[in-house]
């Protein structure tokens, strides 16, 4: 972060503005239903994209990048286009509480890979899922549905609370549970080995590095140019001598989203001289998935801030 | 109690070693600090790493409860007396 003055003012507000919004719409949403949500979504996005001057502008220089490095074709870089990734993320937003108010069935779900994860899960180890802030991360909900796993989802302790609000307004019997991460703090860590040892699967983002810790990010070339991600994500495995399953949903048309499940590691033991190489050679190897499906769904991405620049409020 | 003393040396050096600590020596940690945030400045996934470390060499079991382990893991002192009662590395 070369101007650490801006980053945290905007999007604290922005937060800020966002919580009321989502307690607005998820009121809408429990007595209208999802169409009339869906109309309104235009003036919210519009509000935003209007508002959020530094996501606007993360999105552009995002897209020019796709363009850049998966062609011309695939996505514009323009205004318009800059409208239409905020507009996807408001969608997306919808479909989420879609999964959390359990309307499963307003989604039509195609998995992609689901043999070889449940082989692994029938192992009875737990595994961890690495998703990334693109398309449904919820979508997993689903899976984890029809197999009868529990998905326990880590997440950083500010956006935790404000997701546990909203979750507990649209779904009060949520069967997901949220393990807070501070990062100062060793209880975090318990628990996922707790639930690991259950044979429970706890799912992390890899795609984005929160402020906190001791300054743990490797950087890992992405759309063409080094980009920080987070070594936490891809450490606790390791530690833990856990598969990985990478997990991301992409959305295709209003109501089917695709499910690409891929067994990224299984769990081997991996000794500590190989550590370094073994993370680095991992952190790059999801990039390069993350980097391939940005590539086929490039207004799903939802990293509204200077990506390759530096870290995330949250 | 020298044995509990020893203990303590030895998951200093455990400590340092496991987590590549590159400016600390083990006789630079006291201990009674805290080893987390404000003593050693270490976060969850070291601790996690520590865990694994002495869970292997000594044979004990940190269980789920995660107020209990956050007592256990407040310093090498308490993660030493825990170790002490529960290893099952050797007899007697």
């Amino acid at each position: 972060m070369s101007e650490g003055g801006e980053r945290p003012v905007w999007t604290t507000r922005a937060e800020r503005g966002s919580l009321f919004a989502i307690r607005l719409v998820v009121g809408i949403y429990k007595i209208f239903g999802p169409r009339v949500v869906g109309i309104l979504l235009y003036p919210i996005a519009a509000y935003f994209w209007l508002v959020a001057g530094p996501a606007r502008r993360a999105s552009q220089a995002y897209l020019e990048r796709v363009r850049a490095f998966h062609g011309e074709d695939t996505v514009g870089s323009g205004r318009l286009w800059t409208f239409r990734h905020v507009h996807r993320f408001s969608e997306f937003i919808l479909d989420r509480m879609c999964f959390w108010t359990g309307r499963y069935e307003s989604f039509d779900v195609v998995v992609h890979g689901e043999e070889e994860v449940r082989a692994l899960l029938a192992e009875g180890r737990g595994a961890m899922v690495l998703g990334a802030h693109l398309g449904s991360f919820d979508v997993l909900r689903v899976m984890a549905r029809e197999e009868g796993v529990r998905v326990n989802v880590v997440m950083f302790t500010a956006n935790a609370e404000r997701i546990r609000h909203m979750l507990e307004a649209l779904d009060p019997e949520s069967s997901m549970r949220v393990i807070e991460v501070d990062p100062t703090s060793v209880r975090a860590a318990f628990e996922i080995k707790a639930c690991v040892d259950r044979g429970e699967m706890v799912a992390l983002l890899g795609d984005r590095v929160l402020p906190g810790g001791r300054g743990r990010v490797a950087h890992a070339s992405f759309l063409g140019a080094p980009a920080p991600f987070p070594e936490g994500p891809f450490l606790i495995p390791i530690l833990l001598r856990l598969p990985v399953v990478l997990g991301l949903a992409i959305k295709e048309g209003r109501r089917r989203y695709h499910l690409h499940l891929e067994v990224l590691s299984r769990g081997e033991r991996v000794p500590p001289s190989e550590r370094e190489t073994v993370l680095r050679k991992r952190i790059e190897d999801f990039a390069g998935r993350l980097e391939h499906f940005v590539g086929v769904a490039p207004l799903q991405w939802f990293n509204f801030y200077d990506f390759w620049g530096g870290e995330a409020d949250g | 109690m020298p044995e509990l003393v020893e203990l303590q040396q030895e998951l200093k050096k455990l400590i340092v070693e496991s987590l590549g600590l590159e400016d600390v020596r083990p006789e630079d940690i006291r201990t009674s600090d805290p080893l987390f945030v404000e003593g050693l400045g270490l976060d969850s996934i070291d601790a996690l790493e520590i865990s694994m470390v002495v869970e292997e060499r000594y044979g004990v079991a940190f269980g789920e409860d995660p107020d209990r382990n956050r007592e256990i893991f407040q310093s090498v002192e308490t993660l030493a007396a825990f170790v002490a009662e529960n290893r099952t590395d050797r007899t007697g």
